[in-house]
């Protein structure tokens, strides 16, 4: 797992909030992919994937251009446990208890889990699996 | 009581601590001058350097549970998730706290201190 970053998009409008704030400033790890406002003018040619939020107009110097917008379940090797708590939350206790499990024993099978977590013809959303130089290996095509 | 809030323990950085993809815990801060004196949501990192400047995890706020604050406390200590429920069953399992883990404020309607916990 090393250097591996696994992200969650969620569907369209995010129904469960999985990206929302929490209560009192809490706020869940997320990465966004799109364009990176650029220091000399412009942006990146290439859309990619950044952790963080992004820096766009009213919040900061530059302004990024944001297709889209995912929940950080593993950044780059590290587990993020309020991403994974935050999934799990808003989504149900039978999924919970598999998320808890896999923090905690083997987390490679992470992806898999969540992809196919189905309730109702409803999904979580797209599991999206980086290497160590942030290139797709698994799904979610943005 | 309406909030529970827990301060760390000198040191202790894994409460309050901001992770990958900015994502932050659920924060309340008091300053020493008397004018602000309550504690309130938020956090600012610059402020760390006034002296007597404090900050706390949320717990609890407006008699409600903060779930962001309480599992990461029991993530950090007994390693697990939190599985509370209730205000009521935090306040219980809260009874036995250690002073070493860091020290807990009690806060009325009005925001005020009315007790603190921890045993030595």
């Amino acid at each position: 797992m090393s250097g591996i970053t696994v992200l969650l998009v969620p569907p369209e409008g995010d129904p469960r909030k999985m990206l929302a704030e929490g209560p009192l400033g809490a706020r869940p790890p997320t990465a966004w992919f799109g364009h990176r406002a650029l220091a000399m003018g412009g942006h990146e040619k290439e859309a990619s994937w950044h952790g963080g939020l992004p820096d766009q107009r009213g919040s900061g110097a530059w302004d990024d251009i944001v297709l889209k917008r995912a929940l950080v379940l593993i950044w780059k090797g590290q587990s993020c446990e309020q991403g994974i708590f935050s999934a799990w939350f808003r989504a149900d206790d039978e999924l919970g208890e598999v998320l808890s499990e896999a923090l905690y024993e083997e987390i490679t099978y992470l992806p898999e889990l969540v992809a196919g977590w189905r309730r109702e013809g409803e999904s979580l959303g797209t599991v999206v699996q980086l290497d160590a130089s942030g290139n797709e290996i698994l799904g979610g095509h943005p | 009581m309406t909030a529970v809030l827990l301060i760390p323990a000198a040191g202790d950085s894994r409460l309050l601590q901001e992770g990958p993809g900015d994502a932050r815990p659920p924060m309340a801060e008091k300053w020493p001058q008397e004018a602000w004196k309550l504690w309130a949501p938020g956090t600012m990192e610059a402020r760390l350097r006034y002296p007597g400047y404090q900050r706390a995890l949320i717990l609890a706020w407006g008699g409600k549970l903060v779930v962001e604050g309480c599992d990461r406390t029991w993530r950090t200590f007994e390693g697990s998730p939190y599985s509370g429920q209730s205000l009521g069953i935090l306040i219980r399992s809260l009874s036995e706290w250690p002073a070493s883990r860091g020290r807990l404020v009690y806060l009325n309607a009005e925001f005020e201190e009315v007790g603190v916990g921890g045993v030595q």
